[in-house]
């Protein structure tokens, strides 16, 4: 291309150079021709004068001897002035064609006619002298226009001469202008191009080697990276392997190797490397996951056992990719990472987890961890079945005060108070033990969700940091509240015969003191009239204990039930107590439409409804027409009863201990025995209910019964 | 011998009042004799008198098991009243129980002098009595 380029520049050139050759040596050949021309133009105007000269010379010499000599002279002249103007005459006609030149020469040929003609007869006689005055008379009249025609002729053939060089000169110009533009044009056609390649040749270079640079930066990362790859790998374990397809070659990285326990030297293959994994799940996953691959294109990533070849069962990642090329398997390729270690250690801790899980999840036993400010930040399944709080409730929410009972929280926090002799109190009275190091095992209540509650035997631990600092707590809380409930039973039993019993007993003794003290008649009367108070009062309450103690005996197969109308017992217990009621203008309403009737004992019923009624009667208050309403519902499938009346209303942040127990009477009236609330309380818990109570002082009670 | 000390009894047990004033009486340790069949009414009783020494009794005889206001639950009251009674009252806890429980609670009571059981003798109330004179 580039020599094609050079071959028509120089072509080019050489024809320029011949061009111009041409037209100078033109020019130069037409200059010459021109100055021949104004040459002999101007030999003519010479001869013209010479023999206008020689004419009037003759006339002088006339009669001379010389005079012959001259007109031969003249002769001589003349021809040459002949042949001058013929060549002349044939040159304009030949060569320059001038419309101007040729108009002078037709003006000019008349008078050179004349002198050649009056010549002419001169010469054949030369001594006439009329000839020779003639040929004087035509010189004299013809010379001077001719001369004048004869320099206008010049002078044209000059000025064409001249604008001949001028043409030249401007040819010249016009080819030095042509040329220097073509060798411009050139420069910028040809060159240019070449000068922009180099230019970009430039550019491309520095791109080169900045693009060198990079690389080498770029590959010295690598190395780096590599290096680090390497040490990391070695460190974690992780070795790489390759499947190539196609040149059938397996490639197996230092590491892999290592973790394989083979030598350094070791070739592997397919078949080989699957051998390596443990027999059964790992090699038929192995081997499954490697065929899905080469047909589905999937990459996998198993945790598997490989043996190695000194025999060690060993744990391992492997994580693998196919390459496809043309929808063929070509190639796999992947990581082989060492995780034995971990995995173990995995796997014990999932077994330590599950076991723990196991005994944190068993149903009675509520394990609940603590940040050091009491939040609670674990909630097992054993916590969520005794309190019916699911954990999302309470995690991250709530102390665990919320559901114990705050009387307890703070008459614990006031024994604690008095054993450290500072203010102990909300989360402090849990922790202030297991703080001091001491062991904290106590009897709580907790209070579940729904109101009800249960008893836990509660420790606390503390969670220790490295350092010795409390990072949590701990609280496992064990369900006591069949324990209790028979510990409380027991502890009633033990109040009963320990106080209802012993204080008629002791009453007894004083008395008989008393009667051996007293003097007279009247006073032993007297005193044997007290003895007679306090036996009644023995009988009476053994009678009581006697009736629980028979309820409690029974189990509850034992007592009869069958369906009881809500509506006809309690008429048939109005119709009974209908004289107490009366006198005290009582009003007793009810509304069993949400049930109206249960599975129930006869007698117990009876007794829990007409206790209820009396209690209420009892402990009206004296401002108030006695309004007793009875109202059943249904609550998480169980039949409930509930007796509010509008009595004077128990204080039971002072009285809920002993509401339900034998003997205990809350206010200042003569028919209080603090009985029957204590058989009702039996005969319901006998058929696995529950009765609690809901009461302002001065307002009124709510008793609920939970079948 | 003087005996006109001042003796409260707190007790809801109607036959223990009786045998307790009997015995006082027959036995002349004292003619001044207050009874209240629950804590309630002799808390309400001291605190209108804390300033009035007289009317004040020498010794509470003091039961456990009484409705409205037991027997630590006056002792609770009484203990924040106690700085302002104008009178040093002594107190003896007595009770048909022999709950080691109660002992205990008493024990928290630096007030209470003492834990008597139910019956007491004439023996006892005697030297109980006595004692005060010292």
């Amino acid at each position: 291309m580039v020599k094609n380029k050079y071959k028509v520049l120089v072509i080019f050139f050489i024809l320029i150079i011949i061009c111009n050759q041409v037209l100078i040596n033109n020019a130069i050949s037409q200059q010459g021709n021109d100055v021949e021309t104004i040459n002999i133009a101007g030999k003519q105007r010479m001869y013209s004068q010479q023999i206008t000269k020689i004419a009037f010379y003759s006339n002088k010499i006339r009669n001379t001897s010389s005079y012959i000599e001259n007109i031969e002279a003249l002769k001589k002249i003349m021809h040459r002035f002949k042949k001058a103007d013929t060549y002349l005459k044939q040159k304009n006609k030949t060569t320059y064609n001038n419309e101007s030149i040729n108009i002078l020469f037709e003006k000019n040929i008349l008078y050179f006619n004349e002198i050649i003609n009056s010549f002419n007869n001169l010469a054949e006689n030369p001594e006439n002298e009329v000839f020779f005055n003639r040929f004087i008379a035509t010189v004299k009249k013809n010379e001077a226009p001719f001369l004048t025609t004869m320099d206008a002729i010049v002078n044209e053939y000059q000025k064409i001469s001249e604008d001949r060089l001028n043409f030249l000169k401007k040819m010249e110009y016009f080819f030095i202008t042509f040329t220097s533009f073509s060798l411009l044009g050139i420069v910028f056609f040809m060159f240019l191009p070449i000068f922009r390649k180099n230019k970009e040749l430039t550019s491309l270079n520095s791109n080169l080697e900045r693009f060198k640079q990079t690389i080498k930066q770029k590959e010295e990362a690598t190395k780096r990276v590599e290096e680090i790859l390497d040490r990391t790998n070695s460190v974690a374990r992780i070795g790489t392997w390759e499947v190539d397809f196609i040149n059938q070659k397996v490639l197996w990285s230092k590491v892999t190797k290592e973790i394989h326990d083979t030598d350094i030297t070791f070739i592997p293959s397919i078949a080989t490397g699957i051998d390596f994994y443990k027999e059964g799940y790992s090699r038929d996953k192995i081997t499954t996951v490697i065929e899905n691959s080469i047909t589905n294109n999937t990459s996998w990533d198993e945790e598997l056992q490989i043996v190695t070849t000194k025999g060690k069962t060993i744990w391992v990642r492997a994580i693998g990719k196919p390459e496809f090329k043309d929808d063929k398997c070509v190639r796999l390729y992947g990581t082989f990472q060492d995780i034995n270690t971990v995995k173990i250690a995995q796997i014990e801790l999932n077994k330590v987890n599950e076991e723990l899980n196991a005994i944190f999840d068993s149903g009675t036993i509520s394990i609940i961890r603590t940040d050091i400010n009491g939040l609670i930040t674990y909630f097992n399944e054993g916590a969520e079945l005794l309190l019916g709080y699911k954990s999302k409730e309470l995690i991250n929410k709530e102390t665990p005060i919320i559901f114990h009972d705050k009387e307890e929280v703070l008459e614990r926090g006031e024994e604690l108070s008095k054993e450290f002799k500072e203010e102990i109190k909300g989360f402090d009275v849990f922790t202030k033990l297991t703080k001091e190091n001491r062991k904290e095992s106590s009897k709580w209540k907790y209070i579940r969700k729904n109101g009800t509650f249960l008893y836990v035997q509660l420790s606390i631990n503390a969670v220790k940091d490295s350092f010795g600092t409390i990072i949590a707590f701990i609280w496992v809380g064990t369900d006591i509240t069949e324990v209790t409930e028979q510990n409380n039973q027991l502890a009633n039993f033990a109040q009963i015969a320990s106080h209802n019993l012993r204080a008629p007993i002791s009453n007894l003794n004083s008395l008989l003191d008393l009667y051996d003290i007293s003097e007279t008649q009247e006073e032993k009367d007297f005193t044997f009239d007290k003895f007679r108070t306090v036996i009644d009062h023995l009988s009476e309450t053994l009678h009581t204990l006697i009736e629980a103690i028979k309820i409690r005996a029974k189990t509850e197969s034992e007592i009869e039930v069958k369906p009881l109308y809500f509506k006809e017992m309690l008429q048939k217990i109005d119709e009974s107590l209908s004289k107490d009621i009366s006198k005290l203008n009582g009003i007793i309403t009810s509304d069993f439409s949400a049930i109206d009737t249960i599975n129930y004992n006869e007698p117990y019923l009876e007794n829990i409804i007409s206790n209820l009624i009396s209690n209420s009667l009892r402990y009206s208050s004296p401002e108030r027409t006695p309004k007793i309403e009875f109202k059943t519902t249904l609550k998480e499938g169980k039949v409930q009863l509930l007796v509010t009346d509008n009595g004077l209303g128990i204080d039971l942040k002072k009285h809920a201990h002993r509401l339900f127990g034998l003997n205990q009477v809350f206010h200042r009236h003569k028919d209080s025995q603090g009985v029957g609330l204590y058989i009702i309380k039996n005969q319901i818990e006998s058929l696995k209910g529950t009765i609690s109570c809901i009461s302002e002082v001065d307002k009124g009670t709510t008793f609920v019964i939970t079948f | 011998m003087l005996q006109n000390q001042s003796i409260c009894i707190i007790d809801d047990d109607e036959v223990y009042k009786f045998f307790m004033q009997r015995i006082l009486k027959i036995k002349k340790l004292t003619e001044n004799i207050i009874t209240f069949p629950d804590g309630e009414e002799a808390y309400n009783f001291i605190n209108e008198n804390k300033q009035n020494p007289e009317k004040l009794p020498d010794l509470i005889f003091l039961d456990i098991n009484m409705p409205i206001m037991n027997g630590f639950q006056f002792m609770e009251e009484y203990t924040k009243l106690a700085p302002q009674i104008a009178k040093k009252i002594i107190i003896y806890m007595v009770t048909s129980s022999i709950d080691p429980v109660d002992l205990e609670r008493s024990k928290n009571f630096k007030e209470i002098s003492d834990f008597v059981t139910k019956p007491i003798t004439a023996e006892v109330l005697q030297k109980i009595v006595d004692s005060l004179k010292v």
